[in-house]
């Protein structure tokens, strides 16, 4: 079981609609660039310390938030690497 | 082997700039540092203890010190075991918003930023910060645990006093020194690399 989620967004704006969401349901959670292993492209993504990847992505079809990807964070031999659930 | 740094007759920032130089090179178990003045043997300490290195003893003698260190010892009883790499990079962060264009997107774009400095292997040497840049430091900011993290980690980290004052601030600061024009002039003059952002 992963400790992190990194959620991920069709666009910007998306992503900042997000945040203000979780804020509002005081998740703990931080704005972060795209990590590089998930995507070469420049965005935002939100850090989410929580480990229930299923509850999250029920959170953000409940509130409407169109995320493109849910991921958990595995650390493997030291080597963190994203693995995509949704 | 010993190795003996004698930074005395330099002005700042030197004293510091060799001892890291010296540092960096590495190839003895021992250093001792002669500075000449309280400043330099100040800003030396403050070095010696960023790169996580135990200053075993100073002596003064007729207005100048000796700065012992036993590199051995003090990194073989850290869990780290390496000096943490240090960029030697001063940046000057003067607004609370990263680029121009949106204020809204500027501060996300910031807090991003500062998350991301903690994550590159390596870490800039100093952060200044100076207009709306102090309400970084202050309660209430998104990038202030980014910050705090960085600081942990030894990065320098000063904020003008002159703002805080300006903007009513000087109560909520959480993290940094407070400093002033002479300080941070200094630094964007005297420091190898500097930033602005």
């Amino acid at each position: 079981m992963a400790d992190k989620l990194v959620v991920t967004f069709g666009s910007t704006h998306q992503a900042l609609k997000a945040e203000d969401i979780f804020k509002e349901l005081q998740l703990d959670f931080e704005l972060i660039p795209i990590p590089r292993e998930i995507s070469a492209e420049c965005g935002f993504a939100l850090l989410v310390n929580y480990n229930d990847t299923a509850e999250i992505k029920k959170t953000c079809d409940k509130k409407k938030i169109r995320f493109s990807g849910i991921y958990e964070i595995q650390i493997n031999d030291g080597e963190k690497y994203y693995e995509k659930y949704y | 082997m010993k190795n003996i740094i004698d930074v005395r007759k330099l002005d700042c920032p030197k004293p510091v700039i060799n001892t890291k130089k010296a540092l960096e090179a590495g190839g003895f178990d021992k250093l001792e540092i002669l500075v000449d003045n309280i400043a330099a043997r100040d800003n030396v300490s403050s070095l010696l203890h960023k790169m996580n290195l135990d200053i075993a003893r100073v002596v003064e003698a007729k207005g100048e010190f000796t700065i012992y260190v036993d590199v051995v010892n003090s990194l073989s009883e850290k869990e780290n075991n390496k000096i943490e790499s240090l960029g030697g990079e001063t940046l000057f962060i003067g607004s609370d918003a990263l680029g121009h264009g949106s204020v809204e997107l500027g501060k996300k774009l910031m807090k991003a930023f500062t998350f991301t400095l903690n994550e590159l292997d390596n870490l800039p040497e100093r952060l200044l910060f100076m207009n709306g840049g102090v309400k970084l430091c202050i309660t209430g900011s998104d990038s202030l645990n980014n910050i705090r993290k960085l600081a942990e980690r030894g990065v320098d980290i000063l904020v003008c006093g002159t703002c805080l004052d300006y903007f009513g601030i000087m109560d909520k600061l959480q993290i940094g020194k407070i400093s002033n024009m002479y300080d941070i002039a200094g630094h964007l003059i005297d420091d190898e690399k500097v930033v602005k952002v």
